[in-house]
């Protein structure tokens, strides 16, 4: 089990991210905002962070930076929208881990999340 | 002794003679008047005196005649060599001059004539120096007009009032085809009846003229304008075309994306909103059919996911809005440096790698975007000196991107200062699909950009080199033959026809076995230039299998011809392109037994006149031996490069054939007539005629 805080706007696809990171045992919390991320980080601890890229205000490159800035070294895995190749080269360059493009399947997500906390093989 | 010398002796002997004439008649003036006495003591006196009176006779006329032959000598012959000199440097050799001999009137007249032949030099080599300035500026006009036609992306042709090109750029050449030439008729390219109706509007005033026509599928929008004549009558027309369907093809493609998209997401929708309502609505439905309801969903939306990534990839929106084009990163910097020296912004220095990255941009606004990084630099962080270093992303062969690295002595921007600082510029980035970050633990600043697909690439060794961008000959306007008659090409300087030099690859060297031709390559040769960009090659399916010795020749193996074209329907593509010129070869009976029977069969016909290189080698140097083309390359100074293809042949040859007209111009053969009957006297057309039977 892990501690994961998502990220994002659009609560149409939270409601299955928050459903399926709840199914594999994990606790969960959601933000809405990359402000909220940051206010949240330090209590929670999360051990990955499910982050929106294209958020309202600071958006998910900055919180990634300020992140790794802060020195927090939890796994970050980036949700775009887009998957240019600029975009995922500039995600990697900030400090994010991984990235899965929307639309995605769950079972790549799942296993993606897995992989990332070290438990590969596992569901 | 010429007629004026001998009317010279006679009027010598009348001057000599006449003073004894009148002697004589003084004498028998006074023997008649004297009384009859006296008259015999004069009758014997003379008498007597008779020897010495004739002595003193002969001495008077002698001496009188070598007095006047040495006057004579002394003042008609240097007055004869005075006119002859002048006669020279009126015909033969203005600058020659007279030298001042005989007595001092004829000195003074030489040395006028002289003074008179300077001006009269000087005068003409002013004329001379004027015509020489005036056509170097022709010329500067001329060069800076073909290549202001060659980087036009629209086609460009000049024609004289017949129609023949005198001017092309390589955008036309790309639009019409290959059929496009100096010297050719636009109405090889363009409907006749088209380009004489659009004349016809021009000249009732109707400037510039446009129509649309179709050519090979595609449709030519052309304008069509007349050249002001001037006072020679008409000079001909310009003519502009442009590709109109490729515009219309991008909206046509755009509207039918966004038509089958909007169908695929309206049905999508239309299955989702189904499928949920009817979960949503039916809660009591039974487990199997709600799963069912639930996989319709996600089968919609894997495909609305679809429909958009498709939208993206192909929607014409991304390319041509703005003006895209190629721009080495050297040259993308150097215009970063030239905004800010402008506007005063921070220095910048450029890490110039050897191998230049390439990136299809718009390169002002990018420059632009750049420059507003650095400004920012300068601006919060005080930075004045940034380093400028391009490079290309990912796999430097494959890779669709490349960055360009900003880099300062200073410490790193925070993370979201670079997005809130530069504005506009993030945009400007992001649409062209790049993207720009800055490094929070180092200074340096990341901007990815696409790279450009069309990135120049380094010419392969021994290529010829770049074709100059427009081609033109306006000394053509001067030269019309009539190709209609044959007969009166045999008066046709050589040094001013047109010419198509060609040559064939074999599989081997009996035609009447069944040997046929595998590939046939031509060049033109026109107003005594070889146009190696008016080029003619086509590999040819012989219709059986090509020996390994015949590749081992020409490298053209079973395998390359296979699907290509036969000869029937390659050489009536090559009778237009050798149309209205006469035919240049080397050994060209061996080249026409292979092509005798294609034309029969065809019905075919290629331009009567027929020259062989090979022959007008053996009038020239009969002594001479072997005739083959490395020899006579070697002895004329050309270069042998691309030997044993067709077209590097006919190259060869067509060069060739160049050198040898002066050479033949200066043993009087200036005529394609005289050409044909020096070079069928040869001992060479005897042994050609007898093996190829022609």
């Amino acid at each position: 089990m892990a501690r994961i805080l998502i990220c994002d706007d659009e609560p149409n696809i939270v409601v299955s991210l928050d459903f399926l990171m709840r199914r594999q045992g994990h606790e969960v919390r959601v933000v809405g905002d990359g402000e909220a991320v940051l206010a949240e980080v330090p209590e929670f601890d999360p051990d990955l962070v499910l982050l929106d890229l294209m958020l309202p205000g600071r958006d998910g490159y900055e919180i990634c930076q300020t992140l790794r800035a802060g020195g927090h070294r939890m796994k970050i895995l980036m949700l775009t929208a887009k998957g240019r190749e600029a975009e995922i080269a500039k995600g990697l360059a900030v400090g994010a881990d991984d990235y899965l493009t929307k639309p995605f399947g769950t079972q790549d997500l799942v296993a993606r999340v897995q992989r990332l906390l070290g438990r590969g093989g596992e569901t | 002794m010429n007629p004026s010398r001998l009317r010279l002796a006679g009027a010598l002997a009348a001057v000599v003679l006449a003073p004894a004439v009148v002697v004589a008649v003084l004498g028998a003036g006074v023997y008649v008047s004297v009384p009859a006495a006296d008259r015999a003591v004069l009758d014997r006196v003379v008498r007597e005196q008779v020897g010495f009176l004739a002595v003193a006779a002969s001495l008077v006329v002698l001496v009188a005649g070598l007095l006047l032959a040495a006057a004579l000598r002394r003042y008609v012959d240097p007055a004869r060599r005075l006119a002859a000199d002048v006669r020279v440097m009126l015909d033969a050799n203005p600058d020659h001059h007279v030298t001042p001999s005989g007595p001092a009137e004829l000195r003074t007249l030489a040395e006028a004539v002289n003074e008179l032949a300077e001006r009269h030099a000087k005068a003409r080599r002013d004329v001379v120096e004027q015509v020489e300035t005036a056509a170097a500026d022709l010329d500067r006009e001329r060069h800076r007009l073909a290549v202001l036609m060659g980087v036009l992306t629209i086609a460009v042709l000049v024609c004289a009032e017949d129609g023949r090109i005198l001017l092309y750029n390589t955008a036309a050449r790309d639009l019409l085809g290959e059929d496009v030439g100096l010297g050719r008729s636009v109405f090889g390219v363009l409907d006749r009846n088209l380009v004489v109706h659009g004349l016809e509007r021009v000249d009732v005033g109707a400037t510039p003229h446009e129509a649309t026509v179709e050519r090979v599928g595609a449709l030519v929008r052309v304008r069509l304008a007349r050249v002001p004549s001037g006072t020679a009558g008409a000079a001909g027309f310009v003519l502009v075309c442009d590709d109109a369907t490729r515009p219309e093809q991008a909206a046509a493609r755009h509207a039918e994306l966004l038509r089958s998209s909007a169908d695929r997401v309206r049905g999508a929708a239309g299955s989702i909103g189904a499928a949920a309502g009817a979960v949503l609505g039916y809660p009591d439905m039974p487990a199997e059919q709600r799963r069912r309801f639930v996989e319709v969903i996600a089968e919609e939306a894997t495909r609305l996911g679809e429909v958009t990534q498709h939208l993206m990839t192909e929607s014409p929106a991304n390319e041509g809005q703005w003006a895209v084009t190629d721009i080495s990163a050297r040259d993308l910097c150097a215009a970063v440096g030239a905004i800010l020296r402008r506007t005063d912004g921070p220095e910048i220095r450029i890490d110039d790698p050897p191998g230049d990255v390439w990136f299809a941009v718009e390169s002002y606004a990018v420059s632009e975007a750049l420059a507003t990084v650095v400004r920012l630099l300068g601006e919060r962080h005080g930075v004045n000196r940034v380093l400028l270093a391009a490079a290309p992303s990912g796999a430097a062969a494959t890779g669709e991107f490349g960055h360009v690295d900003l880099s300062w002595a200073g410490p790193p921007l925070a993370a979201g200062e670079l997005e809130r600082g530069i504005g506009d510029a993030t945009a400007v980035i992001r649409r062209h699909g790049g993207e720009l970050w800055a490094d929070t633990h180092h200074p340096q600043v990341r901007v990815m950009l696409p790279r450009s697909d069309g990135a120049p690439r380094p010419q392969a060794k021994g290529m010829p080199e770049e074709p100059p961008p427009a081609l033109y000959d306006f000394e053509l306007e001067q030269f019309q033959p009539d190709p209609a008659e044959w007969s009166e090409w045999e008066d046709g300087p050589l040094d001013r026809l047109t010419y198509t030099v060609f040559d064939t690859e074999t599989t081997g060297f009996a035609p009447e076995e069944g040997d046929e031709i595998v590939s046939i390559g031509a060049v033109r040769i026109v107003g005594g230039r070889l146009l190696r960009t008016e080029t003619f090659e086509r590999l040819v399916d012989p219709g059986r299998s090509i020996p390994r010795t015949a590749t081992a020749v020409h490298g053209i193996t079973s395998d390359l011809v296979r699907g290509a074209p036969t000869l029937d329907e390659v050489l009536p593509a090559f009778a237009v392109f050798a149309a209205d010129s006469v035919l240049v070869g080397h050994n060209v009976a061996f080249d026409m037994a292979f092509l005798a029977a294609t034309q029969r069969r065809t019905g075919t016909k290629l331009s009567a006149p027929l020259l062989d290189t090979l022959l007008i080698d053996g009038a020239l140097h009969p002594d001479h031996d072997p005739h083959t083309l490395e020899a006579m390359a070697e002895r004329l100074g050309v270069n042998l490069v691309g030997r044993h293809t067709a077209l590097g042949d006919a190259l060869l040859t067509g060069e060739i054939f160049l050198r040898q007209l002066p050479l033949l111009a200066g043993r009087g053969v200036r005529t394609l007539g005289e050409l044909r009957a020096a070079a069928a006297a040869t001992a060479q057309a005897r042994t050609s005629a007898r093996l190829y039977r022609i």
